[in-house]
């Protein structure tokens, strides 16, 4: 009879605790749960549960990575504007003592930065004359309001980068003194750690727009958006620290959508549809760095205004509307994972 | 493709794993409601391990009509200047399962 060690030249090795990091190929079996265990690779990208926020939330921002992230701001049910703070161990939500200075929603965030370092900018704080400028900073517990405002204040635009290198890109305003009228601007900012200064405007001006959170200052990409009543874009736009370049767009055109990933191996997922019109999707999308491909698997929960953040490999969903407290962890093919071995 | 209903809550982690969605689409509407598809063996011990409650399509939609019903009266009650706000906010519109 052919056995393991006869075709391998070693036994499966028995232990208490399954060995990482993981190896393609490996098997071994764990004493203490009793199981044989293999190292696979995924073939496509897969949503699986994560732990629910303790507040519901939509047009939040978000930092770090699938297990060790932050939400801050938002709006929170049934109509609030929120400055609340959390913080993902990678299993569960711990609501931070304290939050951010101004509640906001919609404002940018230094996604590419830590659960420990990140930044808030933008967004709309609900008073007169609504969109804020205002920035704070993030320590690790406690929000911090820094001089520097952006030069054009403005809600629901694409941001990345870190606490001292942060972009932010497009976006949209609202005023009081025109309800329910939204205007857009092509405006690109950088901030430095100490100011915001303007860079290269992008091609199409939109709110609502995914980024690639783990871009760069010098490397980032947006797609997606609010172009205008009713037109839902899926135009993709490329940027490389000083200008944008259009490049291939998505395949599902859609604003309100939440983006993870960096400017060659992005990820785009949920938001609300072009056709039909302004229905809440799961539909998730990856970038190659040169086109888009739809993956089988969508999210669980279709819904829009999500906070996103990580990676295409390991990425996360936060909140939005309609369902507001589930988080989705996204897992990209090709990477490695522990799968039982069963007799069926 | 056919689905079947179920009604579970999502207690977060653990509740869809990797492992289940590599084998089948789970699909979340309003009130709990899970669509599955109808003939997966896998898909039907995940309802058992969620310990959800399986529903006929009709008993399935009038759960979510409820629900969207209710977000509906919300919306409906909010002032001009609320429906306003800048939250990008539409009136919740009615979900039909497939």
């Amino acid at each position: 009879m052919t056995t393991y060690k006869g075709i391998n030249g070693f036994a499966v090795q028995s232990v208490a605790t399954d060995p990482s990091p993981l190896n393609e190929g490996q098997v071994w079996y764990n004493n203490a749960t009793y199981a044989f265990k293999v190292t696979t690779a995924t073939t496509v990208g897969t949503w699986a549960s994560g732990g629910n926020l303790n507040t519901a939330r939509r047009v939040m921002g978000a930092a770090g990575t699938q297990t060790s992230a932050l939400a801050f701001g938002g709006v929170t049910p049934p109509d609030a504007i929120s400055g609340a703070t959390e913080l993902y161990n990678g299993t569960s939500w711990t609501s931070n003592p304290t939050g951010l200075n101004t509640a906001r929603l919609g404002q940018g965030s230094a996604s590419a930065g830590t659960q420990t370092s990140t930044l808030s900018f933008g967004g709309n704080d609900g008073s007169p004359p609504g969109n804020t400028g205002a920035t704070e900073s993030w320590g690790g517990s406690t929000w911090t309001t820094v001089p520097a405002t952006l030069n054009t204040a403005r809600k629901q635009g694409g941001s990345c980068g870190t606490q001292t290198a942060a972009l932010f890109f497009t976006g949209g305003s609202w005023t009081p003194a025109e309800p329910g009228t939204t205007s857009l601007t092509t405006a690109t900012e950088k901030y430095n750690g100490t100011s915001w200064t303007t860079s290269g405007n992008m091609s199409t001006a939109r709110s609502g727009i995914g980024p690639a959170t783990a871009g760069s200052q010098t490397a980032a990409l947006g797609f997606g958006g609010y172009v205008s009543s009713p037109t839902r874009t899926a135009a993709t736009e490329s940027f490389n620290g000083t200008s944008w370049t259009t490049v291939n767009s998505m395949n599902t055109a859609r604003r309100n959508l939440a983006g993870a990933g960096t400017q060659t191996s992005a990820l785009a997922f949920g938001g609300l549809t072009q056709t039909p019109p302004d229905v809440n999707t799961g539909a998730t999308e990856l970038w190659n760095g040169t086109s888009w491909t739809t993956n089988p698997n969508s999210m669980a929960t279709a819904r829009s205004s999500i906070g996103g953040t990580g990676t295409q490999a390991a990425a996360l969903a936060i909140g939005g509307g309609p369902a507001g407290v589930s988080t989705e962890e996204f897992t990209g093919p090709g990477v490695a994972q522990t799968k039982t071995i069963t007799t069926s | 493709m056919a689905y079947k209903y179920c009604v579970a809550e999502n207690w977060g982690k653990g509740f869809i794993t990797h492992d289940d969605a590599s084998k089948f689409q789970v699909s979340g509407f309003p009130g709990n409601v899970w669509q599955i598809p109808a003939n997966s063996q896998d898909a039907n011990l995940w309802v058992n391990k969620v310990a959800g409650t399986f529903k006929t399509k009709a008993e399935a939609q009038t759960i979510v009509d409820a629900e969207v019903a209710t977000a509906q009266a919300a919306w409906d009650a909010l002032t001009d200047e609320q429906k306003q706000q800048p939250f990008n906010r539409q009136r919740p519109t009615a979900i039909v399962l497939e």
